[in-house]
């Protein structure tokens, strides 16, 4: 194989001057990539565990919680959401997901979101009848009913939907998730794509996390942001090039095996009462909720 | 970028599912017609490496370290069809699998950073070094080609987040889902994007194209191919960043109208609809039950409308299952 000339062009080498400290990005990579194996780890550790969602054939759990997030969606009075938090509650405590697993996957979003309705709790957003006024100067701000409605109504959809799906993630293989959305009217080809790019996903990530220990090991200094940014840019082509040389290898593997582009699925077993049972319940919520919309 | 579940009403929601379908249906062809059988460990790959380009921090002047979104990279490597499905897939899988981005907005999502995105980055690209093609302006054509990308993704962020409380709000008028107008959206999302992340966006894609096409077995998308096809692209681009004007009209929509609608506006109705407009009206119109007007009544047919669109879903699903169980 050829070495590109980027990769023959010595830099010379760094001492430590300045003090050893190593550059803030390869930390926050590594920190990233672990955070994700992490998560993928936990996933998969709570979806075996027993519990009611867990019994369900992942084709009728998918479809179920989709009913689910579609009705948080489209409710907008109390009663639905509360009806859907008592829900989530109900099912999270059938299905054995922990609280920590569950607020894991939740703060980040109800955080952001929190954070980001802030503003609309003011009058100078969100006009109408004051809670609470402040006097900045001459002018007069407050916090609204209608502000605080609006806010509140973001953030308890927010949080219920995300709640849902990180229910659906934390009672479900990677493996079923994937068997679940074959059994749905998705494309198969699509799946397969997603499944495939799902397993190369953590391929690629062993390798960032390779290259950037790497980096990491022989690292002694900042260095100049000239030489660190070109080797993010030379790390992304490797990839790029190690990925394409992977799909190739891949295809020419799958043609030897007889794929000739036409996708099979393996045949499912049909799915029981109890996910029927499943499927009504969470419909019939979903239709009450759409009535009321 | 990535906007979660719950920001977007479920009529955005919907509209971008279904801009998005014909979108992807065309890529996944053409990229069959392209590569052959071939395409699927392909897609699965470009798939993995755009969600890798994603997770990288990119370091930037002062310590500091930004996100890419890489979505010009990805069309400019792979074209933009290709762009489109690898991006999408990516989103899917964040969304699915990691939480990150909405399952119900990934419709608007894939609209933003995997169509707007590759298209707006590649024919950028294309534009610019169509009549020459030197290093130097491959170079600033990627840049100007990621910022002008990054930038347009967020003006479409800013613009469906903004509409929300014009078109999704209680009857007093509170906003249902994003509660920020316009006025606030806009500037909120595009002062970042034009003056911070627009620019790691555009110094990110030249650098990393740049050593990309250092390496020319890998730039396997061939760019002058494209060109005689741009003005359609072009147009296509344009027709469906209308689409989503639709969400801005109030009323009825045209043709649509009931037989008082019809009355007010032409003065009359015809003989046929008037006798036709009788003929069905659903088993239960409105979700209620004939014959039953009180509230209890209404409860009631509320209750009953549900448990038969329940039994349908039932229904087809145990119906698709035997289809499905039957191929």
């Amino acid at each position: 194989m050829n070495l590109p000339e980027w990769l023959k062009v010595s830099v010379p080498a760094l001492t430590p001057e300045r003090g050893v400290k190593e550059p803030g990005f390869i930390k926050k990579n590594l920190e990233e990539i672990a955070s994700l194996m992490r998560w993928m780890m936990d996933t998969e550790e709570s979806a075996g565990r027993r519990g009611l969602l867990q019994t369900f054939d992942p084709r009728a759990r998918i479809l179920g919680i989709l009913f689910l997030v579609v009705a948080t969606a489209v409710t907008g009075n109390t009663i639905g959401f509360v009806s859907i938090m008592i829900i989530i509650l109900l099912l999270s405590y059938l299905s054995s997901v922990g609280i920590t697993d569950m607020v894991g996957r939740v703060l980040p979003s109800f955080v952001f979101t929190g954070v980001m309705v802030l503003p609309a709790l003011l009058s100078i957003v969100t006009p109408g009848t004051h809670i609470l006024t402040i006097m900045i100067g001459t002018k007069e701000i407050g916090i609204t009913y209608e502000g605080l409605r609006t806010a509140g109504t973001l953030l308890v959809r927010v949080t219920m939907m995300v709640s849902l799906v990180a229910l659906l993630l934390l009672t479900t293989r990677q493996a079923d998730l994937f068997t679940g959305l074959r059994g749905l009217p998705v494309p198969a080809f699509l799946v397969t794509a997603l499944f495939m790019a799902f397993r190369y996903i953590f391929i690629l990530l062993r390798m960032a996390e390779d290259v950037n220990l790497a980096r990491r090991s022989r690292t002694i200094d900042h260095g100049l942001l000239r030489d660190t940014q070109g080797w993010f840019a030379s790390r992304i082509a490797f990839f790029v090039e190690r990925s394409m040389k992977m799909a190739e290898d891949i295809s020419m593997a799958m043609c030897s095996r007889g794929f000739t582009g036409e996708i099979k699925g393996m045949d499912m077993d049909g799915m029981k009462r109890r996910d029927y049972l499943w499927l009504g319940g969470t419909s019939f919520v979903f239709f009450i909720i759409l009535g009321l919309y | 970028m990535h906007i979660p579940d719950g920001y977007l009403g479920p009529k955005t929601c919907g509209i971008f599912y279904l801009s998005m379908v014909p979108v992807w249906y065309l890529a996944s062809v053409r990229i069959k017609k392209t590569l052959g059988f071939r395409y699927l460990p392909f897609l699965a790959l470009a798939s993995a490496f755009t969600f890798i380009i994603m997770m990288f921090n990119f370091p930037i002047p002062g310590g500091a370290t930004g996100h890419m979104v890489g979505g010009t990279v990805v069309s400019i490597v792979l074209g933009p069809w290709a762009g489109v499905v690898a991006m999408s897939l990516t989103l899917s899988l964040q969304a699915l699998l990691f939480g990150d981005g909405g399952i119900t907005s990934l419709g608007a999502n894939s609209f933003n950073m995997a169509f707007l995105m590759s298209f707006t980055g590649y024919y950028t690209y294309l534009l610019i070094t169509s009549r020459s093609a030197s290093p130097l302006r491959q170079t600033i054509a990627c840049a100007i080609a990621g910022y002008l990308s990054v930038n347009i993704t967020a003006l479409a962020v800013a613009f469906e987040l903004g509409i929300q409380p014009m078109i999704a709000h209680a009857s007093d008028g509170t906003p249902l889902y994003a509660p920020y107008p316009l006025s606030i959206t806009i500037p909120a999302m595009m002062i970042p994007h034009l003056l911070f992340l627009g620019p790691v966006e555009a110094f990110g894609t030249a650098l990393v194209v740049s050593y990309i096409r250092k390496r020319e077995d890998l730039v396997f998308h061939r760019h002058k191919e494209d060109l005689h096809l741009a003005p359609l692209y072009r147009v296509l681009i344009f027709l469906v960043l209308l689409t989503p004007l639709g969400l801005l009209a109030q009323g009825v929509p045209w043709g649509e109208w009931d037989i008082e609608g019809l009355k007010s506006l032409t003065g009359y109705v015809p003989s046929g609809m008037e006798r036709l407009n009788s003929l069905w009206s659903g088993i239960m119109p409105d979700y209620t039950i004939p014959g039953l007007h009180s509230d209890t009544g209404s409860a009631i047919g509320y209750v009953i409308s549900a448990l038969v669109g329940s039994v349908t879903v039932i229904g087809l699903v145990y119906l698709w299952g035997k289809v499905w169980h039957q191929r």
